[in-house]
């Protein structure tokens, strides 16, 4: 797969400080993107994976703080009529959606060699506390800070994709 | 081949949503009944699109492409093969130029990138309709 890791997290990065701005009206205050060597990196209150590629698969993580995903779903449903008994189910499928609007479109910058990219249905975590990667991956953080709480966005993938 | 529509109310379609994520499909209906038309069916995977596609004899279909199970690409062209005159807009998020052309070749004759106003999906609808409605 031609994607490379830093190149990615700039197009996800840049994507969605546009997409909290002119979707949700959520104003990115700061980002801080760097490479980093920890093993184990925190999670938020919610938090949703999508993998991009066949194998070497990268993995793009958006995990929230509460305040904010609650904002983000408020806005991404305003025109729908929630329940009290669907709000659950339904911020859940924000957070999946919002990851796969932003990641399928970062996607459109690059070429693949005149091949699709895949990309995975969203997986949503919740209630987890960190994540943990192996000798063989590395992650690449950006820690953004918005006008509704904090966000962090982990790309985790192969040594060989961290090549600039 | 192209379909060709013989007859078609153009103030008030049929449509069937393809989409697994339940707020899309639900957004995705109040804009398709917003714009006058109806929405007859819902299918959550591709395999369930084709499954279903029959059943609700939809005069369009708005298909997302990342699913699980089967996705929209795989689905457009196991309903295009068996229903020429298939009308399939793809609504995705996924804007790699590859992927527009792989649609394409499966038979999608319209294109819709997420996020997206109600607008856009009423020009698509309208382009397809002008293009193939005889």
């Amino acid at each position: 797969m031609n994607i490379k890791i830093k190149s990615l997290m700039d197009s996800i990065s840049r994507r969605t400080e546009s997409f909290l701005k002119d979707e949700m009206n959520i104003q990115v205050n700061g980002q801080d993107i760097k490479l980093v060597e920890e093993s184990r990196l925190e999670l938020k209150h919610l938090t949703s994976v999508v993998t991009i590629g066949t194998a070497p698969h990268i993995f793009v993580i958006f995990s929230y703080d509460k305040e904010l995903i609650n904002k983000i779903f408020e806005a991404y449903t305003k025109e729908l009529e929630i329940l009290p008994e669907e709000c659950l189910e339904y911020m859940e499928e924000t957070a999946g959606d919002v990851v796969n609007i932003i990641v399928g479109n970062a996607i459109s910058e690059f070429d693949n060699d005149g091949q699709a990219i895949n990309l995975s249905p969203p997986i949503v975590i919740a209630q987890a506390q960190s994540i943990a990667k192996s000798r063989t991956v590395r992650f690449f953080v950006n820690r953004l800070s918005t006008s509704c709480g904090h966000m962090s966005i982990f790309c985790v993938g192969p040594n060989e994709l961290f090549e600039v | 081949m192209e379909p060709q529509i013989e007859s078609v109310n153009i103030t008030s379609l049929n449509f069937m949503v393809v989409d697994d994520s339940a707020i899309t499909t639900r957004k995705m209906s109040k804009m398709i009944e917003d714009l006058g038309h109806k929405v007859v069916g819902i299918a959550r995977t591709g395999r369930e699109a084709v499954e279903k596609y029959e059943e609700f004899n939809p005069d369009m279909v708005t298909m997302d492409i990342t699913m699980p199970d089967m996705n929209g690409i795989e689905a457009t062209k196991q309903i295009c093969k068996k229903y020429k005159d298939a009308l399939i807009i793809m609504v995705t998020s996924h804007g790699q130029e590859q992927m527009v052309v792989d649609a394409i070749k499966a038979g999608a004759l319209g294109y819709v990138i997420k996020p997206f106003k109600e607008e856009t999906l009423k020009a698509s609808i309208e382009r397809l309709l002008n293009k193939f409605w005889k």
